[in-house]
């Protein structure tokens, strides 16, 4: 026997599945392939991509040695590579998708889990299930939806960080150890997705302002927390190593970082000053943070309710919220404001002045007093926080009107509100005619509730509201959509081979998937994902910063350089005779030395035996002593072994690898093993396959156990 | 006697959400600087025209907007807003930039005789 109580838990899921397949239709053009994806999700897949293939090659890359003469993999701390979630692409390609097509379900399902998680938070927070509908729609169909398919790290911040509030608001309502892991696995997402830092900050205002409405609830609450943690001690111990422990690939970064040998040009020091190279320190520079990437530079001041038809593919800003949403906080203008409301407030209209970097003065404030803003850009990427914010304070307020008991006074504001909505728009001017359907729509529906047409209101008003909040953004994305032009683009989808090539190939002389496309960027990474190296000797143009590379390439390519070693960085392996074996530094080995044979291949005196991304082992065979010089940058995490001996790795000819080879057979190992290895990966997503298991396993044993009970 | 009971209108008031809505409104206005914010913006549209070398029309009508919106206005600003307009097929908001282009241009010279002849052939198109 169906019972009804089942049929209603259904329901919601319902309204979710037809709104998250009208969603894929509006966007079907992405998964036809008939419009690339864009940006930093572009980016984002070739990295993934890299990265998987990887794996299936029976590697966990921590180091890139197709691109800008090799470079650490810094990409691994950033791309989401350790979320569980993202090994379904690993998983689907095995199942027979190409990566692309593994990569489009990932981003699109990681975001149905989102906003499925916003579903829950404002079910918890607003104790009504229609709003939470509402809002979970509104939230969907948002400008986070087309960021999946643009600015991916918006989504990777978001997803994380509206379950860590679900597990958070459950914990302190009940003090259950579910809930407090699921707090554990969120931060460890966090800390693995993109950089933690847009969470913590508005983690941070959260709760200072909590503290400041609430203070004894939060006195209470801290009470509780610290009988929680005394009556589940080992729980609580291993819980907070788990976060540390999906901390640590940052924290390793900066031990790296501190050695000086890992640079970002394009965003540090390099470009503004006029010195020689760059800081190595991580931080960066205030304008690159308050003046490039900040809201104050994407978000479209006059473009909140104008011009909504014409939201750019060129660009990665789409700060959308639906109309109806602001009409329902203008219509709540006269309910009253409770501490909820003015926490929500507080915190969105605080994290707002922060997000505009230079355009007020708040960044300017925390990125000289506290230290990890300066470890951050992008501030635009608060928009995965700000248009939730807005949202969800907008379906308080909503449940604050619909609470209120004055009808009339009520039903002549709304018409007053809807008044002011309609002549608003008139006067910003092109504004999409939906705009005014939807406000008007809204307004007769609010009368109709207010004058108590029970009979009518319960059963559809829900799938009228839903219908009027879909109803602009529908037109605002058909038309985003619509005027996409014509754009031909390629990306390396299916699996690669690592095979080792002898010579970089020359500019122009080898294309890897070559792109017609806009705002094409990263390029770099299209050769990173299919195994190639890229062309060219330098592989960067002056003018053309790369994000990361490592500082003695950077240095050696601004440098005026000699025509020997132009001509000897093309090839991978050189090997030179007669050098000194107390030589004390190989630097300028190429002058010092007689230029050998140049291997152009496999031979009997040399063979490839293993190329991995970590790892070149070769075998040879040498009738006199040689200095080998492996084309690839150094730094001092590589090490190298002879017949399994560790021996002295040179910094040969200013930025690579050398060492002395002696005559005779011998296996040569060149193996990167930056702190931590790839055993700190292996636990980080084995630890966090298990939390995720627990955490879904109780959670529907507990779920049965309800349905049971009731 | 309460304040509530004393000033009941004063204690309503005091509790409404457009109070506040007021303030956080007030706060956003005194906290930012409008002449930084437009600088940015304006420099990040022109950079989105640059990168797609002025071909991306909704790119292009997006900046000149916006440039209009901000007190920027100039013949060459309406000009190529009208022909962008004309690009995506919007010939009304076409010829209004072309009007206004005209405001610009001085009677005797070369841009308005071409403006006028623009507008005149834009308005017989769109008669059609």
């Amino acid at each position: 026997m169906i019972k009804m109580s089942n049929l209603n838990r259904f329901k919601p899921f319902l309204i979710l599945l037809s709104s998250f397949s009208f969603w894929l239709w509006l966007f079907k053009d992405y998964f036809s392939g008939s419009i690339p994806i864009n940006w930093d999700t572009n980016s984002n897949f070739l990295i993934l991509k890299y990265f998987f293939n990887s794996v299936s090659q029976g590697s966990i890359p921590l180091w890139d040695p197709f691109t800008f003469l090799g470079r650490h993999f810094i990409y691994i701390l950033t791309s989401c590579a350790l979320n569980p979630f993202a090994w379904s692409i690993f998983l689907l390609n095995l199942l027979g998708l190409d990566y692309y097509q593994a990569y489009l379900i990932f981003i699109s399902a990681y975001y149905f889990l989102g906003v499925l998680g916003f579903y829950y938070l404002l079910k918890i927070v607003v104790h009504d299930d229609k709003l939470a509908v509402l809002g979970m729609v509104l939230l969907l169909f948002s400008g986070l939806g087309p960021q999946v398919f643009k600015q991916i790290h918006m989504v990777y911040i978001f997803v994380p960080a509206v379950w860590f509030f679900v597990f958070w608001v459950r914990f302190f309502r009940d003090y259950r150890w579910l809930d407090f892991l699921g707090i554990i696995l969120s931060s460890m997402i966090l800390c693995i997705s993109s950089f933690p830092f847009y969470f913590l900050t508005f983690f941070l205002v959260f709760n200072v302002f909590y503290a400041l409405y609430f203070f004894k609830d939060w006195q209470i609450k801290c009470h509780n927390l610290e009988g929680f943690i005394l009556k589940h001690k080992v729980l609580f111990v291993f819980g907070v190593c788990l976060v540390l422990l999906s901390a640590t690939p940052l924290m390793l970064f900066k031990i790296l970082d501190s050695r000086g040998e890992v640079i970002s040009p394009e965003r540090q020091h390099c470009e503004t000053s006029g010195e020689n190279g760059c800081s190595h320190k991580v931080e960066l520079n205030y304008a690159s943070i308050a003046y490039y990437g900040s809201l104050g530079e994407r978000m479209p001041g006059g473009m909140l309710f104008s011009h909504l038809d014409k939201f750019s593919f060129s660009t990665d800003d789409f700060f959308y919220i639906p109309v109806l949403v602001y009409f329902i906080i203008l219509i709540s203008a006269l309910v009253r404001f409770g501490r909820l409301q003015i926490l929500i407030l507080s915190v969105g209209l605080t994290v707002f002045l922060i997000a505009l970097g230079g355009a007020a003065p708040m960044h300017a404030f925390l990125y000289n007093k506290i230290f990890y803003f300066k470890y951050f850009r992008n501030l635009f990427f608060y928009t995965a926080f700000l248009i939730p914010a807005a949202i969800f304070f907008a379906m308080i307020q909503f449940k604050a009107f619909l609470n209120e008991k004055n009808a009339s006074f009520q039903t002549l504001w709304v018409v007053v509100a809807a008044g002011i909505s309609l002549f608003f728009f008139y006067h910003c001017g092109n504004v999409l005619g939906v705009s005014y359907l939807t406000v008007v729509g809204a307004a007769v529906l609010f009368i109709i509730a207010l004058k108590g047409f029970q009979a009518f209101f319960p059963k559809w008003a829900l799938f009228f509201l839903c219908a009027l909040a879909i109803l602009e953004p529908g037109k605002v994305f058909s038309a985003y959509i619509d005027h996409v032009p014509g754009i031909q683009c390629q990306f390396p989808k299916s699996n690669s081979v690592l095979e080792f090539a002898f010579q970089r190939p020359r500019e122009g002389e080898h294309e890897v998937a070559l792109p017609i496309y806009y705002r094409q960027v990263y390029g770099s990474l299209r050769y990173l994902a299919s195994f190639k190296d890229m062309p060219g000797v330098f592989g960067v143009m002056p003018n053309n910063l790369p994000d990361s590379l490592m500082r003695y390439t950077y240095e050696l390519i601004n440098q005026q350089m000699d025509p020997v070693l132009t001509h000897d960085t093309r090839h991978k392996l050189i090997l030179y005779d007669q050098v000194p074996h107390d030589v004390s530094h190989a630097l300028n080995i190429y002058q010092i030395a007689r230029s050998g044979t140049i291997p152009e291949g496999n031979s009997q005196e040399l063979l490839i035996l293993k190329f991995k991304p970590n790892v070149l082992k070769l075998r040879t065979s040498f009738l006199k002593d040689k200095f080998l010089v492996y084309n690839d940058s150094y730094s001092s995490e590589w090490h190298v072994y002879i017949d399994g001996s560790e021996k002295q790795l040179f910094r040969a000819n200013q930025a690579f690898k050398g060492v002395h080879v002696p005559a005779g057979e011998h296996d040569v190992e060149f193996r990167y093993s930056p702190p931590g290895g790839v055993w700190i990966y292996v636990l980080i997503i084995s630890f966090m396959f298990l939390v995720l298991a627990v955490v879904l396993v109780f959670n529907i044993r507990s779920i049965q156990k309800d349905d049971h009970e009731v | 006697m309460k304040f509530k009971e004393k000033y009941p209108f004063a204690a309503w008031f005091l509790q409404r959400s457009a109070l506040y809505y007021v303030m956080a409104s007030l706060i956003v206005i005194f906290c930012i600087d409008p002449s930084i914010w437009q600088y940015l913006r304006l420099k990040h549209l022109e950079q989105l025209c640059i990168s797609t070398d002025w071909k991306y029309p909704y790119d292009v009508i997006n900046y000149y907007e916006y440039l209009t919106r901000v007190g920027l206005k100039s013949t060459d600003h309406y000009m190529g807003l009208g022909r962008n307009y004309l690009l995506v097929n919007e010939q009304n908001k076409a010829c209004e930039a072309f009007a206004h282009a005209k405001k610009y241009a001085t009677r005797d010279s070369e841009t308005y005789q071409s403006l006028a002849a623009v507008c005149h052939d834009v308005s017989k198109s769109a008669l059609k």
